[in-house]
């Protein structure tokens, strides 16, 4: 089974790619084999502090192997850098990203931004 | 030992101004710049360094011989500074509070310790003053370490705290034994603005304060309650600061603006 990652702020794949990976709502996993798709709670979405450790340990454990997200923070991206394949998304749906990414149409790797914690 | 402590919400309105005064006035005093980021207390009370230390904090790190992947430790961790990948754990060392549960909770003893370096303190000495200056390490992520061994040199007798801006951990760690709060405000929106973030923060912690407005001029905002001092706008002051001088050394109406501060603090918080 290879399994696609990617954040959203609602249990639908006509909803928008999330900004952030490691605050969004949900994630949607989508098997690439037979297309069933299914929404996980972020366990991270309420986390005080290194959300982005917890997301990635999360795509982690569910043993994603492709993420498509719009940036990364950086421990998420040092956590998962190595282990799963990552694209950058596009500001529209699940499913509008998901066409792109199976026509070869996403950029590979992902920027990073520092974080949103302050103190 | 009174410990008084000078914060703003905003950057830039004259904390280290005000402290740095302050101490040559009260006479014999410690001063102690846990404004970590950017300590420049000491360009004001320069004198000579007698003593360097360095600020160190506790990593945890994990024998890959010892650990069997239960993952003890990363469910333990409320700042998710673990992480397990494939075989072995990763250890996010800036998000690492150094609490030490990690390894109390292993129940394989996988878990010691490193000292890594956060940040840096000096002792010096301006005249009658005691200058204690914190200084983080660059690329560190937390403040609070650094702040709280600064802290730590607080002497018998006057303790002025020159805080951190804003209202985060690093401010609550520097005026958490606080006799009393000076907040130096300007009469400007952002600050009035910032001001009310400190202000709440005090009020829950239960601190007695007093406000200085500095840069004091005719605004649309205007402070009126619990001030003790006002700091008139002018270039003379904006000179002297910007040519790393103190008002109270070349000004007789400094001088006796920053005299009546302290018979405030004498009053209020028995200094």
């Amino acid at each position: 089974m290879k399994l696609l990652a990617m954040a959203v702020n609602e249990k639908n794949m006509n909803a928008k790619l999330s900004d952030n990976l490691a605050r969004a709502k949900y994630f949607a996993f989508v098997n690439l084999d037979d297309g069933d798709v299914e929404f996980k709670e972020n366990p991270a979405f309420t986390s005080s502090g290194g959300a982005g450790i917890k997301a990635g340990q999360f795509l982690l454990d569910n043993q994603v192997e492709i993420l498509i997200t719009k940036q990364l923070g950086q421990n998420a991206s040092d956590l998962l850098a190595g282990a799963v394949k990552m694209f950058t998304g596009i500001d529209s749906s699940l499913d509008e990203n998901l066409a792109k990414y199976k026509n070869g149409e996403l950029e590979q790797g992902t920027s990073t931004h520092p974080g949103f914690h302050h103190g | 030992m009174a410990k008084i402590a000078i914060l703003s919400g905003k950057g830039g309105t004259g904390k280290t101004f005000v402290a740095t005064n302050l101490a040559r006035i009260a006479g014999k005093c410690t001063y102690l710049d846990c404004d970590v980021e950017e300590p420049n207390g000491n360009i004001f009370l320069n004198g000579p360094i007698t003593k360097t230390c360095d600020v160190t904090v506790k990593i945890p790190v994990v024998d890959k011989k010892k650990c069997d992947g239960c993952r003890e430790c990363v469910s333990f961790c409320r700042f998710n500074a673990l992480a397990y990948l494939y075989d072995r754990i990763l250890v996010f060392k800036n998000i690492c509070h150094n609490c030490g549960g990690c390894a109390l909770v292993c129940p394989n003893g996988a878990i010691s310790y490193e000292n890594i370096k956060v940040g840096e303190v000096t002792i010096g000495q301006y005249l009658d003053t005691m200058v204690v200056t914190g200084t983080m390490k660059v690329g560190t992520e937390s403040a609070v370490s650094t702040v709280a061994t600064t802290l730590e040199n607080a002497q018998p007798g006057l303790n002025i705290i020159d805080c951190p801006p804003g209202t985060a951990c690093s401010v609550m760690e520097a005026i958490e034994d606080a006799s009393y709060c000076i907040i130096v405000v300007e009469p400007t929106l952002f600050s009035y603005h910032n001001y009310l973030m400190v202000k709440e923060l005090l009020e829950k912690l239960k601190l007695p304060y007093g406000l200085v407005v500095n840069k004091d001029m005719e605004s649309t905002v205007e402070y009126t309650d619990n001030v003790i001092a006002r700091i008139p706008y002018q270039k003379e002051i904006g000179m002297l600061v910007a040519s790393g001088k103190l008002a109270v050394e070349h000004s007789d109406e400094y001088k006796g603006i920053f005299m009546d501060i302290l018979d405030t603090l004498r009053r209020e918080a028995n200094v």
